[in-house]
């Protein structure tokens, strides 16, 4: 038995682990101590994270259809049809028939690859990421305030905070290494302040827990800048010298006192006020936040409020501060570093800019990039649908669970005419495909992964890809060879990411030699910098700090009389996202089984709906049954649904309402009612 | 019977075993945990310390494949490999002796007592403590009473070892001349090392008084749900405990008609270690899981000789996310019950 030193899969904490392997095989995983994140720990995922490797359903080899059901084909044959299919389409409908879909899971190299292959062989800007599911908002409304979408802070110095404010993150369950650090704060007397419309494990070490209504973020924030301006706690100076627009926010919270905070958000306006006093009096006060400020129609607006908390009180650019969005996936904030969005190029350096255009198309060797923004996920599933897209070709995502509204999405992916799936097991979405291509899973592979606090470090290859199955990156390089790409030949991962250091200023000073042990923070600038544990020291990314006052707006869909409830989703400790890897690992499974609706008892009563027995809840899109797990964790009005089991898919109910900017859609509040099942 | 070897004659002392057996060494890996790897040429053993991962690791796998079967027929899957493990400490070779209790009493465990017949351990006595290490209270260090085939002392230039079983004697002749015999004033020495390295250990827990609070049902109200609060169900405690043993067994297609079985680590901080196939769960409350886990490494024994589960070597405070582990909650316990007296 041998250790492998590699990151781990699952989440955006980024905790080093040793992989065993034996007789070629992945056969445990062991913590590491000395690692900044993990220290020597991990939680029950990475715990277990060899599991799925060997699973019996990994893809080993390339699928084809015929006949309507898909066969195992040679690589020669899968790789001809799919880069022919693609060649094809192109040229008979042009490049932007196409779109791609890159993966949080994979490394930064292959996201690399999957927009270099959309843009510089395709000519498309049509290449997109479920980055754009998770946070989309915080990278346009930290980008509009601050001037960088990332994590401002490093994941220890969360230890060290005076007060932290924990919004729309169950924390606990989905980053247990950030909530460690927020434990350890409470540990050292540091105040902690939770809004959550559910109750979590943090609340219970709150020192107030605001219980809002789901899409009541902005009040409820807004409310707080009220009481904080109207009892002078705010930070006069730090607005004076590093901000501008103040008066702009001024004017806007003084529309938002306690009482139609407590109006719109169903928070006690006392509760409100102290929330503010305790985050304002702080020396050091930290916001964290995730999904539940995101994943609303209002997201960007949600966390522009959050950059105006911070900067309105001078908690920024100071250790043990900032605004930190806690990125979901693994490789979330490396796939958007690197550019596999629909508007940028890696570095966030935009599409629309013509000297960026110029910079990586002298560097790819091409003329001509397109210069218009591309389709974003959601944008072009729906694009398939009416005919607009009719080629895509997406690596490591599951739309037909992580999209909102499933049943369109299946219509949009089965309207098309050439739908080509990688991954490592046949997800839902790979069913559904023309021709499935076999990537390899991270034990893999070389490459690197980009953590929440935007510490680049490495993935090892700890065994070779099972069966027939290729390296991710061994793949996009070989279809772009087929295409007639010339610029894709490389002698491996570290080749690929020193083109990527290269045309990327905050990865810039970065090797692979560079990055042993443990990875550096961007920005790294140039070979001999350090890397950088927080942003904004001194001055902010974009110059001064840029207040965007938000107006409270409704969700899109509210409950009325048909359907009575708020609908809320995300996740549970014991399963990742789609579960496809999660519930082909044994010990994770076995904790949570099946798929569950939490519903408050009062809710449960009025509808006879008993603990344990099996409800039906439905809202416009469609309706699943699954089992009711009766709480007093949620209240009244409210249901929660984890969206990772495909029998009882809670994306078949969600709403595909989009935030008008960063194209997000509201995952978490739609109307929806629930009976109990017969 | 005790021998002295030159210390720089360890590794070729080790050369010799290595002929017939697989012969695990310290080694250092990147970020400074210590841990047993299989010798390699031209790689020394690192400076003992305490392992970042005990003997478990390759006595009860984490994955632990029990029985192929084909058709109708099964075929237990035996690992007879010759090992040798250097450099272990005593509290893991106490662990490995309870361990050997366990997969023995009720029933003999073919698979773990294949893998144990093929092991020798050589021990070496602890000159030094980390941090978290509370051996003393646990009486299984720093020097080992028994457990060990062979025990070893760093005196420095010398090291003196002690066979503790006939095994042990025939492991010290495989080095020949290599051995020879100690210096007159080697008890002396002995004495001195034990007496430094004990003073040397910085953590004292009084077990016995918590093993009684928690057989008497005596901790304050609601200690259990205070510790549950900040319990993440990680399962690195256990996982990581040498003496934790818990598993589950899945059964696992390998092609058609084949298949194989497999035990994996488990632990009973998990739901669904106890909940039952009717959905009910004797121990659903997580402060009820939490309890049993403690009940289970400090007041679970009857015997006299070893009372109790638990080494003292500190890995679950080390790799506790929430940095709770036997040391931080036995002292909130002592404190507890101090406090509301």
């Amino acid at each position: 038995m041998a250790g492998v030193l590699t990151t781990c899969p699952y989440c955006g904490c980024g905790c080093n682990m040793e992989l065993q392997v034996a007789g070629g095989r992945v056969v445990g995983t062991s913590p590491v101590g000395g690692h900044p994140v993990a220290q020597g720990s991990l939680c029950v995922k990475g715990w277990n994270a060899h599991e799925f490797v060997h699973s019996p359903d990994r893809l080993t080899g390339p699928l084809l259809r015929r006949d309507g059901r898909l066969a195992p084909v040679s690589w020669e044959e899968a790789m001809d049809f799919a880069a022919g299919g693609l060649k094809r389409i192109a040229a008979e409908h042009g490049p932007d028939a196409l779109a791609f879909f890159s993966s949080a899971k994979c490394t930064n190299e292959e996201n690399f690859l999957m927009m270099k292959l959309a843009r510089a062989a395709f000519r498309t800007n049509n290449v997109d990421h479920c980055a754009r599911l998770c946070h989309a908002s915080s990278v346009v409304g930290l980008a509009e305030t601050f001037g960088s979408g990332a994590m401002t802070n490093s994941i220890e110095e969360l230890a060290q905070a005076d007060c932290i404010f924990v919004i729309g993150s169950n924390t606990t369950e989905q980053h247990p290494q950030v909530a460690a650090r927020i434990l350890e704060s409470v540990r050292r007397g540091g105040a902690l302040i939770v809004a959550d419309p559910r109750s979590i494990r943090l609340t219970r070490f709150a020192k107030v827990h605001l219980r809002h209504r789901p899409g009541s973020d902005v009040a409820l924030v807004n409310s707080m800048m009220h009481v904080i301006l109207a009892e002078k706690l705010e930070n006069r100076e730090f607005i004076s010298a590093r901000t501008e627009n103040f008066e702009a926010l001024a004017r806007t919270v003084r529309a938002y006192p306690p009482r139609r905070g407590e109006a719109i958000s169903g928070v006690p306006a006392d509760l409100i006020a102290q929330a503010a006093r305790t985050y304002a009096r702080a020396k050091a006060a930290a916001i964290v936040y995730s999904m539940g400020i995101t994943q609303h129609v209002t997201g960007v607006d949600n966390v522009r409020s959050l950059a105006n908390l911070a900067m309105l009180t001078g908690n920024v650019g100071r250790p043990s501060t900032g605004v930190n969005p806690l990125r979901g996936q693994n490789n979330v904030q490396g796939a958007c570093d690197v550019g596999a969005l629909a508007n940028v190029y890696s570095g966030y350096q935009s599409v629309t800019d013509p000297a960026a255009r110029q910079k990586f198309a002298r560097a790819w060797g091409t003329d001509e990039l397109p210069g218009q923004v591309g389709l974003t996920v959601v944008e072009a599933i729906n694009a398939a649908a009416d005919g607009r897209v009719k080629a895509m070709y997406i690596m490591g995502e599951n739309p037909m669970m992580s999209d909102p509204d499933i049943r369109k999405a299946e219509k949009g992916l089965r309207s098309l005419e050439l739908l080509i799936v990688q991954d490592i097991f046949l997800t839902e979405t790979a069913r559904l495909a023309d021709v499935v291509l076999a990537g390899a899973s991270f034990a893999e592979k070389d490459g690197t992964f980009t953590n929440t606090e935007r510490r680049v470090q490495r993935v090892r290859k700890a065994i070779e890809p099972v069966g027939q199955a290729r390296a991710d990156w061994e793949i996009l390089c070989d279809f772009a060879r087929r295409v007639g790409c010339e610029q894709m030949s490389y002698a491996g991962p570290e080749d690929v990411f020193n083109e990527l250091a290269e045309l990327t200023p905050s990865y810039h000073g970065m090797s692979y030699a560079r990055l042993e042990p443990w990875g550096l923070l961007w920005p790294c600038p140039e070979p001999g910098h350090p890397g950088t544990p927080y942003l904004h020291q001194g001055t902010f990314a974009r110059g001064k700090g840029h207040f965007s006052p938000a107006e409270h707006r409704p969700p899109d869909e509210i409950p009325d009389e048909h359907y009575d409830l708020i609908l809320t989703t995300g996740r549970i400790y014991f399963h990742w996202h789609t579960g496809s890897m999660t519930r082909r690992t044994n010990p994770l499974n076995r904790e949570s089984p099946e798929a569950f609706v939490e519903i408050s008892p009062e809710d449960a009563a009025a509808r006879g709906i008993r603990p344990g027995g099996r409800a039906r809840v439905s809202t416009r899109r469609g309706a699943i049954e699954l089992t009711a797990r009766v709480t007093e964790d949620v209240a009244p009005g409210v249901l929660f649904i984890p969206f990772h089991f495909h029998e009882a898919a809670a994306n078949l109910l969600t709403n595909p309402a989009l935030d008008p900017e960063a194209k997000i859609p509201e995952y978490k509040a739609c109307a929806a009612r629930v009976e109990a099942c017969p | 019977m005790i021998k002295a070897i030159a210390t720089n004659s360890i590794d070729g002392w080790l050369k010799r075993l290595s002929a017939q057996a697989v012969v695990f060494v310290p080694q250092r890996r990147t970020g400074g945990d210590v841990v047993l790897e299989p010798m390699q040429p031209g790689r020394r053993a690192a400076h003992y310390r305490r392992l970042a991962e005990s003997p478990k690791r390759i006595l009860l796998p984490q994955v632990d494949e029990l029985v192929r079967f084909e058709a109708n027929r099964g075929r237990p899957v035996l690992d007879e490999t010759q090992r040798i493990l250097f450099g272990l400490r005593p509290c893991d070779a106490a662990a490995v002796a309870i361990l050997d209790e366990f997969f023995s009493r009720d029933f003999a465990d073919p698979n773990y007592l294949a893998r144990r017949r093929h092991m020798r351990l050589i021990v070496a006595a602890c000159p030094e403590s980390a941090e978290s290490c509370f051996c003393l209270s646990a009486g299984t260090g720093p020097v080992a009473a028994d457990g060990f085939d062979v025990q070893l002392f760093d005196l420095g230039e010398i090291h003196l070892a002690a066979a503790g079983t006939e095994e042990g004697k025939a492991l010290m002749a495989r080095g020949g001349e290599l051995f020879g015999d100690p210096p007159p004033d080697a008890q002396q020495q002995l004495a001195e090392f034990r007496r430094k390295s004990e003073a040397a250990q910085q953590t004292h827990l009084d077990l016995d008084r918590v093993r009684k609070i928690i057989r008497d049902r005596a901790e304050p109200a609601h200690f259990w749900e205070g510790v549950a609060d900040r319990c993440l169900m990680c399962g690195g405690c256990a996982y990581l405990c040498p003496t934790c043993t818990c598993y589950d067994v899945a059964d696992q297609p390998t092609g058609p008609g084949q298949g194989v079985r497999r035990r994996l680590w488990d632990t009973c901080v998990l739901g669904g270690f106890t909940r039952e196939a009717s959905g009910h769960n004797p121990r659903e409350p997580q402060s009820l899981r939490c309890a049993h886990r403690y009940l289970h490494k400090l007041g679970g024994s009857d015997s006299s000789e070893r009372p109790f589960r638990c080494v003292g070597c500190g890995r679950c405070a080390d790799t506790c996310i929430t940095r709770l582990g036997m040391i931080r909650v036995v002292t909130e316990l002592l404190e507890g019950v101090a406090g509301s007296k």
